[in-house]
């Protein structure tokens, strides 16, 4: 680690605590009531009990659960189906007006709809959240498709690879970065679909788990729960973030 | 100082999106002929999408799944009457979308505002941004919408609550995009100003707020569709009035049509500002080359 990196992380460490040190400051000078804003100290001794609760791992695993099976589901089909579409040319532009009406509808709007078809079981959260994720992926996978590099389609037309070699071979590795970057994008707000989905209505999740704290008038364990949901978030961009990254630098190489 | 750049970027692939309307709308004047050819050839698929609800909802027995047409006859007469004097819109119509929109104004423009300047702030000086990135970023993993239980015990069931959600959730997205095209001004440029003597004001107004706005249109545009997402959310969640505190209510008393007639409302209103995103990106960097993705 050189010196650059340690001030990095210790300016960070500034930065944040300065941060905490001003919401304490707020609440020991009494600017909002601790029924709404409970002090950084309460909701750090919060935090162990928090953590011993089997409770919490649940509904975490129960939110993150779907929102993986939504990521996957949506991606898959829309790597496939933006494949075929950006290779096949009387098809792209007609796609682009239909994806981009369709990215327009805020998925949200969805979820009313999404409960009486599915119920309130975890195929209705999966299914508002495959409906954000997948015009995102898709249009990112359009746009990778349409960038490959026409030296390389001609090269391979004249080796006579097959329609498979061509996709497996040139098409996907091309489109893997802007498909990469799609899916980073889609996860955050598919985090929040799904969370929201819990709001509404779902039968369990994190979000529900929150919602029951702040019921309780336990704001402190509410905060806690948020701030645990807000470190996974920050631990599945950063890894979004490095495969990203790595993709985009080995495609470079390769 | 690059590296960190391009992992706070959230939005490298979002400039390219702009260009499929572009080309669209910036073609020199067509005969009327070749213009409905156009958009038959483009806009085919959409109409067989709609077709296919159609087909599907009649075969199907269900209340849930109204047909397409059924729908679109809901919608006239929910949100239109024949009275020119309201423009042909209806009560409902006033009654929930002027709410609804003000709301979205309103959260959206503040978080543009304090967006922007977080932004310029971190993009100016690396030691600010080496500070205050990490609680940015945590900030902006938070999914926005855990924190709608909070904000109602922070302002009760108000507008309010809708407005810190749209503002809170949008903001920081603009902050990271801002100073990502704020800090990755070509260095020439601004040794070229100094050397000038450029005046503060004409340095952030003439070089740097140009050189930037790619990168900051690309921030607001997926912001202010994740505005929208929230929006919808916090008026399900807990509201009197609005969109989507009339779709809770359609969905509550079992008035289906009415309830989709309402998601197209939200739709359409969902296409239409990103159509007006688009004309004001097209406008605003036209100076802007566009690559050959722009044939899409």
């Amino acid at each position: 680690m050189n010196t650059t990196t340690i001030r990095g992380i210790g300016l960070g460490i500034l930065g944040t605590a300065s941060v905490v040190a001003v919401w304490a400051l707020i609440v020991e000078l009494g600017l909002v009531s601790s029924a709404s804003l409970p002090s950084p100290f309460s909701v750090a001794a919060s935090l162990p009990v928090l953590l011993t609760d089997p409770n919490f791992y649940r509904s975490l695993a129960d939110t993150l659960g779907a929102w993986l099976a939504a990521m996957v589901i949506a991606s898959v089909s829309a790597i496939v189906l933006g494949m075929i579409i950006g290779t096949v040319k009387f098809l792209s532009a007609p796609a682009m007006v239909a994806v981009n009406a369709l990215r327009s509808i805020p998925s949200s709007a969805l979820i009313p709809i999404a409960i009486l078809i599915f119920g309130l079981g975890s195929a209705m959260k999966i299914a508002v959240a495959v409906y954000a994720v997948f015009a995102i992926v898709l249009i990112n996978t359009i746009y990778g498709v349409a960038g490959r590099e026409p030296m390389r389609v001609d090269a391979a037309r004249s080796m006579r690879w097959t329609w498979w070699q061509q996709y497996l071979h040139l098409t996907l590795p091309s489109a893997t970065p802007s498909i990469v970057t799609g899916i980073r994008l889609a996860s955050g707000i598919s985090l929040v679909v799904v969370i929201s989905t819990e709001l509404l209505g779902a039968r369990s999740g994190i979000g529900i788990t929150i919602v029951q704290y702040q019921q309780a008038l336990r704001v402190e364990m509410a905060y806690a729960a948020i701030t645990m949901v807000g470190i996974v978030g920050v631990i599945l961009y950063s890894v979004l973030a490095a495969v990203e990254r790595a993709t985009i630098d080995r495609i470079r190489l390769g | 100082m690059a590296e960190l750049a391009q992992t706070l970027n959230p939005a490298v692939a979002a400039p390219e999106v702009a260009p499929a309307v572009a080309a669209l709308t910036s073609r020199p004047t067509l005969s009327a002929g070749r213009m409905l050819r156009r958009f038959a050839s483009r806009a085919w698929l959409l109409v067989a999408l709609l077709i296919v609800w159609e087909v599907i909802a009649r075969l199907s027995p269900t209340v849930f799944f109204p047909p397409f047409t059924v729908v679109i006859g809901q919608f006239a007469s929910d949100w239109f009457t024949p009275d020119p004097t309201t423009f042909f819109l209806s009560e409902n119509f006033y009654n929930a979308v002027p709410i609804s929109l003000w709301r979205l104004a309103r959260g959206w423009g503040l978080a543009v505002i304090l967006g922007v300047s977080i932004g310029f702030l971190l993009g100016r000086s690396p030691v600010v941004r080496l500070l205050y990135s990490p609680i940015i970023r945590f900030w902006m993993s938070v999914p926005n919408a855990a924190l709608l239980p909070i904000a109602i015990q922070f302002f009760g069931v108000s507008e309010a609550v809708t407005i810190f959600l749209i503002c809170f959730g949008s903001m920081w997205l603009i902050a990271i995009n801002t100073a990502d095209g704020v800090s990755g001004v070509d260095q020439d440029w601004l040794r070229t100003a100094r050397s000038l003597h450029l005046p503060r004001r004409t340095l952030y107004t003439r070089v740097i707020l140009p050189a930037a706005s790619p990168h900051i249109l690309a921030g607001l545009r997926i912001s202010v569709g994740f505005a929208l997402i929230l929006m919808i959310v916090a008026e399900l969640y807990a509201t009197t009035a609005g969109l989507g505190h009339d779709v809770a209510l359609y969905q509550q008393t079992f008035r289906y049509k009415q309830m989709w007639s309402a998601f197209v409302l939200i739709a359409l209103l969902g296409i239409g500002i990103n159509v007006a995103f688009d004309l004001v990106e097209t406008r605003l960097l036209r100076w802007q080359r566009r690559a050959g993705l722009a044939s899409l």
